[in-house]
């Protein structure tokens, strides 16, 4: 289908357009409104040079196929030849944007093994959506051996049933409780403002329901919207995700592509008794998927059968151990330097609350006691807040060093279960401050390439000896020959 | 050349040569000149107006000049790093330890960077990257650090060559 080179589908250049107007029209808006017009003609005329300069390298731009390669060409004043050789190739997705529906075409993204460019992808191809699928179709044929098709998508079922509820409960409770709890106190803000403001403070208002909708609302609908019809099973040794209500993501990679699996568990979810799945994929677009998702937000019982399906290899059975006691030293330290770090912010507004002339306040005996107290009293909160913490740490964390694979528990309010493989670690540290190396105690961190560019797993404190048993394990499989590069990435 | 090491565990672990010292004071100096500057001035800028954080931060300015002038010796003190066939392995810090193994297996890519301050005693680091980052080996002789390169490299190279042989 690629034998002979084409060009992108033309689309290419309205998305630009659009996204280039969009730019020009904010920048120049605020002139507008000053009554500067004079700015319009200058902005029309940057408008146009630059759209030539688009269609310049839209026309210039060739991608055609090898037996052995993909290759993108440019050819105007300079000459610059990219070949990605198929066994390179990490994934090929379809991505449909709102003008890709519209125009009836679609974006195949071509992601290669490398941490320099996993933001974006190596070659971006926009054909007309049949087209499209039958390229896609053909690469992964080349890429994965597999005789697939398109239309077969259909047919199969998605390893495990998720509905559009699921999607829903992950586009709000999938994101960090803190994100959580921070919208729901702005909520609250938000409603009590509505009864309390009026007249002129309704701009105010106004305001702030725009900065809590562009920075809480917007993020959890775009989640649902993209997580919405979620699907994911597994062909032979590809796994296959295809999900999104407005732009339609399809994602396909080898399973040996993975580095590591994380079950994470915030603390909305964990009240529901639900997870979501995550994988580092090497290759994946990242600016499309910044946080793989293998699975959306679903029961554990969900999770585990998906993971039978999927990423068998990946199953961590054991319960994993839990810090030595001697580790509650190093967290209560934290927790003390935490606390002694607020208190040092917390000293001056004490001081002159309690011992300066406060008459510049203009409060009433009480409300100055009940200002004292509140202060007072977020500060022993917080100080509450980082004892708890420590506890928690203390207490949850986990590590287990298995055969093939080593697994950390980490996380105070929400928590991640990290699987990773040896083969894959990148470099591995050991280290520990002063209250944990007295104890004999430090982390490990744990480097890995990601989809994007590398992921760091850092674990609980344990025995330094336990965790020099990484480093050790990393390099005896190199040695004795048990790490196969072929079935590497790199 | 003479090597300094220090025998850890079953390794022999190389130390720092004393002009990485040098390097590090004048360095270091430079910086504190920086602290001490930004320090005093905003001191004595707020002195009238907030005397409390002004004290704060002339302490601060205080016990971070002191730490820049003692972490040279620390740092040399502390510092250790040995490459086998198969690993480059450091153990540094003076608050934080941290103990880093890097498989030569994992190498990408292999360079060596010359500041101007370690160029003026001779000295270069050497920056090895692989997928997951970059770690370094630091404060190494010019030529020990061109050996350490040219030794990773060949190491990486025959790594490739056998690959391609087994293909």
């Amino acid at each position: 289908m690629l034998e002979t080179p084409i060009r992108n589908h033309p689309t290419v250049l309205v998305a630009r357009a659009l996204t280039l107007a969009f730019i020009l029209a904010m920048v120049s808006i605020s002139y507008v409104m000053e009554g500067l017009y004079e700015f319009i003609v200058p902005m029309v005329g940057l408008f146009a040079l630059l759209m030539v300069v688009f269609v310049i390298f839209w026309a210039k731009t060739t991608i055609c196929a090898t037996d052995m390669e993909l290759i993108s060409e440019f050819n105007f004043i300079m000459h610059k030849h990219k070949a990605v050789p198929y066994n390179k190739i990490a994934s090929v997705n379809v991505v449909r944007t709102l003008v890709n529906r519209i125009f009836g075409t679609a974006t195949i993204q071509v992601n290669i093994n490398s941490a320099v460019n996993a933001a974006r992808p190596e070659i971006s191809l926009c054909l007309k959506n049949d087209v499209a699928n039958k390229v896609r179709d053909e690469l992964s044929a080349r890429i994965y051996g597999l005789n697939y098709t398109s239309e077969q998508e259909y047919v199969y079922e998605s390893s495990i049933h998720l509905t559009n509820r699921d999607a829903i409960l992950h586009g709000i409770f999938g994101n960090s409780s803190w994100f959580v709890i921070s919208s729901v106190f702005f909520t609250l803000l938000s409603v009590v403002a509505i009864f309390m403001e009026t007249g002129e403070d309704m701009i105010g208002l106004i305001s702030t329901f725009m900065l809590f909708a562009l920075s809480f609302v917007i993020p959890m609908v775009a989640l649902i919207l993209r997580y919405y019809n979620f699907r994911v099973y597994r062909l032979g040794d590809t796994i296959y995700l295809q999900h999104g209500a407005i732009q339609l993501y399809k994602t396909s990679f080898k399973v040996n592509k993975i580095n590591s699996v994380r079950i994470k568990r915030t603390f909305f979810a964990r009240l529901m008794n639900k997870a979501c799945l995550e994988v580092d994929v090497v290759g994946i677009n990242a600016t499309q998927d910044t946080t793989p998702v293998l699975c959306i937000l679903t029961s554990m019982d969900n999770i585990r059968t998906l993971m039978d399906d999927v990423v068998p290899d990946f199953i961590y059975e054991k319960e994993g151990n839990r810090q030595p006691g001697c580790a509650a030293i190093p967290w209560l330290m934290k927790a003390f330097w935490a606390t002694c770090a607020t208190a040092l912010v917390y000293a001056y507004p004490m001081w002159f609350l309690m011992f300066e002339d406060v008459s510049v306040l203009e409060l009433s005996d009480t409300n100055l006691m009940i200002l004292r107290l509140v202060v007072l009293g977020s500060f022993l909160f917080l100080a509450f807040v980082y004892f708890a913490a420590a506890h928690i740490g203390f207490n949850k964390n986990r590590l287990d060093v298995g055969e093939n694979m080593f697994m950390f528990e980490t996380g105070i309010v929400d928590r991640v279960r990290t699987i990773m493989q040896y083969d894959r670690a990148q470099i591995v540290d050991v280290y520990a401050w002063p209250s944990a190396y007295r104890q004999g105690l430090s982390r490990c961190r744990v480097y890995m390439l990601s989809s994007s560019g590398h992921s760091i797993a850092v674990s609980g404190y344990y025995p330094t000896e336990d965790l020099e048993v990484i480093q050790k394990e990393v390099m005896e499989r190199i040695k004795d020959g048990r790490y196969d590069y072929k079935k590497s990435v790199f | 050349m003479v090597q300094r090491v220090l025998i850890l565990s079953e390794l022999q672990y190389n130390m720092l040569v004393p002009d990485s010292k040098k390097s590090m004071y004048v360095s270091h100096i430079l910086i504190t000149i920086a602290i001490l500057a930004v320090g005093i001035f905003s001191g004595v800028f707020l002195i009238g107006y907030f005397a409390v954080a002004s004290y704060v931060i002339f302490a601060l300015t205080a016990i971070l000049a002191v730490f820049m002038m003692v972490r040279p010796v620390l740092y040399y003190r502390f510092y250790r790093y040995i490459i086998t066939d198969d690993r480059i392995d450091t153990r540094q810090g003076v608050i934080i330890r941290t103990h880093t193994v890097v498989p030569i297996e994992r190498l990408h890519q292999v360079e060596v960077v010359r500041g101007p301050i370690n160029a003026i005693f001779g000295l270069a680091n050497v920056s090895v990257t692989t997928a997951g980052g970059v770690a370094k080996i630091k404060f190494l002789e010019n030529d020990v650090a061109e050996s350490v390169v040219n030794g990773l490299n060949e190491t990486i190279n025959n790594i490739v060559r056998d690959r391609n042989s087994d293909a």
